[in-house]
């Protein structure tokens, strides 16, 4: 058997350097960040702003912009920035009022008025108001109103005392009475001035009798005819007497519009509603006085019925002269931009609200309110996609709003006929606005790939970038961004050295030493602790050791599950073996992903082998706890088995993998090697060092590939070989396509500087293989053989032992049934 | 005469009552007066002789007021509808009687409504009464006027109810009655309210000499009312008078030889304030 040692073989464990790539502090010149300008333009989002900036630019439907990256990437912060700069350049949009419609009372009237005229209208029209109830109480106080209202009702009375006083005559000149009884009025023939009792009058003879009888029925129906007359007379004087309150009523207030008039000249909406004006308060001058200046006033029943008239109005008189700004801009300086944080269908579309009168649910055009569509008409509205979608029907009330260019206010109730009240239709109001939604890349694509009008609404896309190249232009920047967020957030300034450690840990977070992420969330929050934690050891300045103990604290506050974890390996509830070696067992390494911490731990593969049909049962996957790309990795190895040691034979084994102790699913391809590993292992019969953990995914030829969190599986088997004590012989074995993405800690580094901990960066199975076992791979020749005692050699032997036992066991069987 | 001998002048009040709305207000300004002079209060309904002896006839109809229908009447149907009235206007009564805790009775009479008005008036010393019944109308109606002439004691006539705080209009011509109206001001007005006194006299002496006369009295009140000298006075304008004022009672003396019964009936027809006939 060829033995090989470590440094035998052809990788190097990797230097130092290699681990955590520092940030030259000779590229900052300056002390802190004091000292540095603000950035105003947004680093690192180049597409983004392009994007942002084409959408704001280009003025045709449909041109709304979705900002689409991962939380915290500052899309609301740039979105809103250009918004805001574009508004200031903006003309003011115009005020929006709705007014009563007189006739039509549920569909109120949308006027718009140049900034600031909305709420001078509203004042116009309250002192109207004022004005034309003192004038009709001065015209109907008048003594000439009185007199000719006197005269219209003194000629009533008379035509009616006179049709009475006629009968009375006729009864007195036939000796007759009339008498009022206790509900009407009766005739009877008088004698001395007395009438006749019943004895008397059969005391007459037939003939006066009747001729009496005739008289008294003549009479009747002459009364009759008079009492019929009476409610046509009743209501000819009601129509006189409003032609006469009419008359007066246009006279008092006809000059009171015509200032009006004259002031909103230019604006026909207003002319128009004035004249309804005009109409109504001539139609309805009664409303405007006092009870008692009312014709009826005086009476409780007919004031009584006024009320219950309005009631059923649902409107006090005055209410429908009022103007409701709905939107007034006049204290704005530009277009204006809104963030709707409450996008419900309400908030966004406007409402209309009722008033509980008398138990039931009534409502007018002054009690519609503004939605976010309308506080934004003529600017910019930004809106978070995920919160307009949680909300009910928000997103279609959003939709049919830009596909119609027209704000529609309906009620939720209304339109599903869960509430059957009094409503109202108010005009729409036309709609220009630019809308930006806020969302991350996978709502971007459901919706694009599931609402079809998703696309022809939201024409640009704002892809943000979550990191962007660590370059010496890019760090100046960066350190700039800090100071800018610094002052904004009134922190201490912070020394370069913790500006370098804070653009280095931006490089772990992204897990890669080329880049830096800009996740703006993430350095705010960074910078914000470390201001603490300085301020908290009586610092003015913000030094490196603050933004380690501010990295540390986060840390320690989020891992208490990795502490049980490595509680119960140390306690060896969880096997892991971190020396000596064994056959078919090796330390793969799984990230565990809690919220925003991610943390790895080593895990022990095992496999077993035995004669069978060349088949790698993957045990995760037999009981449904392997997801398919871990399936996948599984499969591949049988690929590179058979091709590799069992081209000209059948592949005759069974071979068994398993993640010991775990207990729910197992996802990823990056155990695939240790896999691998273990397996070689075990039909080789050769032990694995046990103080070495693998990671890295493998292809059907034997290439390691690359893997994710290659920093946290390290430590991950780092702090469990510490723990035990480090021995020198432990390392990780990682894909060399993962050295770029290495930001480790510092007492990784540590160790691995004193030589007490390795990382082998493997660009081939027979590379990792050999550093495991400490045997040479082997090379094949032209026959596909590898040289004798190399581990591949070992491994091939088995397998064409199986095959052959397998050939024979089978010929045996035949022979036997034969 | 102080104005608690005043009171002690007026012992009973006498309302009229038949249930129509200018009867009802007469009742609750009876009430209002009683309750101030302390005086007890006899509310009469009078069924109607005529009415019932009408609704014995052969052909007695009665003619709906609101309607025009026609609809046959008897005795037994008019009487129950008169009873049905008195005791409505007695529950009326005994409302507002007893909000003011004041004596009073009441009682219903059959017979010519005037003479038993006039009979009941007898044992009363003032007589309230609306100036029109059921007819509504703007003259004194039968039963008023008959009381106005024949009354023997003091009547109030009412032409809906009365505004004590208005303005008085009294008219003293020197005679015993004048001075008897001069009087009863002080019964009738609120303490606070104008007074105006109207001085028929011949001539300017003589109205002098009235005016020292009334002025001694009302001073001995503590009252301190305005003059006005008429050489001589008729209804209209009395009429005038009350309303250019804007008069709340007017209170006039009967069997004055200045004021003739058609005058005072004139006078009644035309103004629009309540007027208190003095005897």
């Amino acid at each position: 058997m060829e033995k090989v040692t470590r440094q035998d073989v052809g990788v190097s464990p990797l230097h130092p350097d290699q681990l955590y790539t520092h940030i030259n502090l000779s590229s900052f010149d300056f002390e802190t960040t004091d000292e540095l300008s603000d950035l105003e333009e947004i680093i690192g989002q180049k597409r983004a702003v392009e994007a942002v900036r084409f959408g704001i630019g280009i003025e045709k439907a449909g041109y709304n912009i979705f900002a689409l990256g991962p939380n915290g990437s500052g899309k609301k912060a740039l979105v809103t920035q250009f918004f805001e700069k574009q508004a200031k350049n903006d003309p003011i949009p115009w005020d929006w009022c709705y007014v009563h419609n007189f006739e039509q009372d549920h569909r109120p009237k949308a006027i718009s008025l140049p900034p600031g005229m909305g709420n001078q209208f509203r004042m116009d029209m309250d002192q109207l108001v004022e004005e034309v109830r003192s004038a009709l109480s001065t015209a109907f106080e008048s003594d000439e109103y009185r007199a000719r209202r006197r005269v219209i009702e003194e000629e009533f009375q008379e035509r009616q005392e006179k049709s009475l006083e006629d009968i009375q005559q006729k009864a007195k000149e036939n000796s007759l009475t009339m008498m009022r009884t206790p509900s009407g009025v009766v005739f009877a023939p008088v004698r001395d001035g007395e009438v006749m009792a019943p004895e008397e009058f059969q005391k007459l003879p037939s003939e006066e009798q009747e001729e009496l009888q005739k008289k008294v029925e003549e009479l009747q129906q002459k009364l009759q005819i008079v009492l019929q007359s009476v409610p046509a007379w009743q209501r000819e004087l009601r129509e006189r007497v409003r032609e006469l309150n009419q008359e007066i009523t246009t006279f008092a207030v006809g000059g009171l519009l015509e200032e009006l008039r004259n002031k909103y000249e230019p604006y026909p909406a207003i002319i128009d509603y004035l004249q309804a004006i005009e109409k109504d308060i001539v139609e309805n001058a009664q409303d405007f006085l006092k009870t008692e200046d009312m014709p009826g006033g005086d009476n409780p029943e007919s004031q009584l019925a006024m009320f219950m008239a309005r009631m059923r109005q649902g409107q006090a008189p005055m209410r429908r002269y009022q103007v409701n700004v709905l939107i007034d801009n006049h204290d704005l300086e530009g277009a204006p931009v809104v963030f709707e944080d409450h996008p419900t269908f309400q908030n966004l579309i406007g409402r209309t609200e009722h008033l509980a009168q008398m138990g039931a649910l009534l409502t007018d055009f002054s009690l519609i309110k503004p939605g976010a569509l309308h506080r934004a008409n003529g600017g910019y509205l930004i809106l978070d996609a995920r919160e307009v979608l949680l909300q009910p029907y928000a997103w279609e009330g959003l939709k049919r709003s830009l596909n119609s260019r027209q704000i529609k206010i309906e009620s939720i109730g209304q339109m599903l006929s869960v509430i059957s009240t009094v409503s109202l239709e108010p005009e729409p109001i036309p709609l220009n606005v630019k809308i930006a939604l806020l969302g991350d890349r996978l709502l971007y694509y459901l919706l694009s790939s599931l609402d079809p009008d998703f696309d022809e609404l939201f024409k640009v896309q704002a892809d943000f970038e979550e990191d962007m190249q660590r370059n010496n232009d890019n760090l100046k920047d960066y350190a700039r961004l800090i100071a800018t967020l610094v002052r904004r957030e009134s922190l201490k300034p912070f020394h370069r050295s913790a500006v370098s450690r804070i653009i280095e840990h931006t490089s772990r977070l992204v897990s890669d030493s080329e880049k830096i992420s800009i996740r703006m969330r993430d350095v705010s929050d960074l910078l914000r602790e470390a201001d603490y934690w300085a301020g908290e050891r009586d610092s003015q300045i913000v030094e490196i050791e603050d933004i380690q103990k501010t990295i540390d604290a986060q840390i320690y506050r989020s891992d208490r599950l990795r502490q049980r974890y490595q509680e119960n390996i140390l306690r060896k509830t969880i096997l892991i073996d971190t020396e000596g070696g064994k056959v078919g067992q090796a330390n793969g390494l799984s990230v565990i992903q809690m919220g925003n911490f991610a943390f790895a731990i080593p895990s022990r593969i095992t496999s077993r082998v035995r004669m069978g049909k060349g088949d790698v049962v993957n045990i995760e996957r037999e009981v449904e706890l392997s997801g398919p790309i871990h399936s996948k990795g599984v499969l591949i190895l049988s690929g590179f088995l058979g091709a590799r040691y069992s081209k000209d034979k059948p592949l005759s084994l069974s071979a068994s993998l398993v993640f010991e102790q775990s207990y729910s699913g197992v996802e990823g391809d990056s155990a695939s090697s240790a896999e691998l590993y273990a397996l070689l292992s075990a039909i080789a019969e050769v032990p694995i060092s046990q103080s070495l953990a693998v990671t890295g995914s493998v292809n059907q030829h034997g290439f390691i590939q690359a893997i994710g969190g290659v920093n946290e599986k390290i430590e991950g088997f780092f702090d469990i070989c510490k723990s035990r004590g480090l021995t020198g012989d432990q390392g990780v074995l990682i894909p060399a396509s993962n050295i770029k993405n290495l930001m480790l800690r510092k007492d990784v580094i540590d160790a691995v500087e004193s030589g007490n901990f390795h990382i082998y960066p493997i660009e081939h199975v027979d590379q990792g293989i050999e550093i495991l076992t400490g045997m040479t791979a082997g090379e094949p020749d032209s026959d596909a053989n590898y040289p004798e005692g190399t581990l591949n050699e070992i491994v091939q032997s088995h397998l064409t032992e199986l095959a052959e036992k397998s050939a024979r066991f089978g010929k045996n069987e035949k022979e036997s049934k034969a | 005469m102080s104005s608690s001998s005043l009171k002690r002048t007026v012992h009973r009040i006498l309302v009229a009552v038949d249930a129509s709305p200018q009867s009802l207000a007469a009742l609750q300004v009876a009430t209002d007066l009683a309750a101030r002079l302390e005086a007890e209060l006899i509310g009469i309904f009078v069924e109607d002789i005529n009415l019932v002896h009408t609704a014995g006839l052969p052909f007695a109809y009665q003619i709906n007021i609101a309607t025009g229908s026609l609809q046959r009447i008897n005795s037994a149907n008019i009487e129950r509808q008169l009873r049905a009235q008195a005791r409505w206007v007695q529950n009326n009564m005994a409302i507002l009687a007893d909000s003011t805790n004041i004596r009073w009775t009441f009682r219903v009479v059959r017979g010519n409504i005037p003479v038993q008005l006039l009979a009941a008036a007898m044992e009363a010393d003032l007589t309230i009464l609306g100036k029109t019944g059921w007819s509504g109308g703007r003259w004194l109606g039968s039963t008023a006027q008959k009381v106005v002439i024949q009354a023997p004691c003091t009547s109030l006539i009412l032409q809906r109810t009365v505004h004590f705080k208005l303005p008085v209009i009294v008219v003293y011509d020197g005679s015993e009655e004048g001075r008897k109206a001069l009087a009863s001001v002080n019964l009738i007005a609120s303490h606070d309210s104008p007074i105006l006194v109207i001085i028929l006299a011949e001539n300017a002496e003589k109205a002098g000499e009235l005016r020292q006369d009334a002025d001694s009295w009302f001073v001995k009140e503590e009252l301190n009312p305005q003059y006005r000298w008429l050489v001589k006075l008729d209804s209209a304008d009395l009429a005038n008078l009350t309303r250019n004022e804007g008069c709340g009672i007017l209170v006039l003396p009967t069997k004055s030889d200045c004021l003739s019964e058609k005058t005072i009936l004139n006078t009644l027809n035309q103004s629009e304030c309540a007027v208190l006939l003095v005897r």
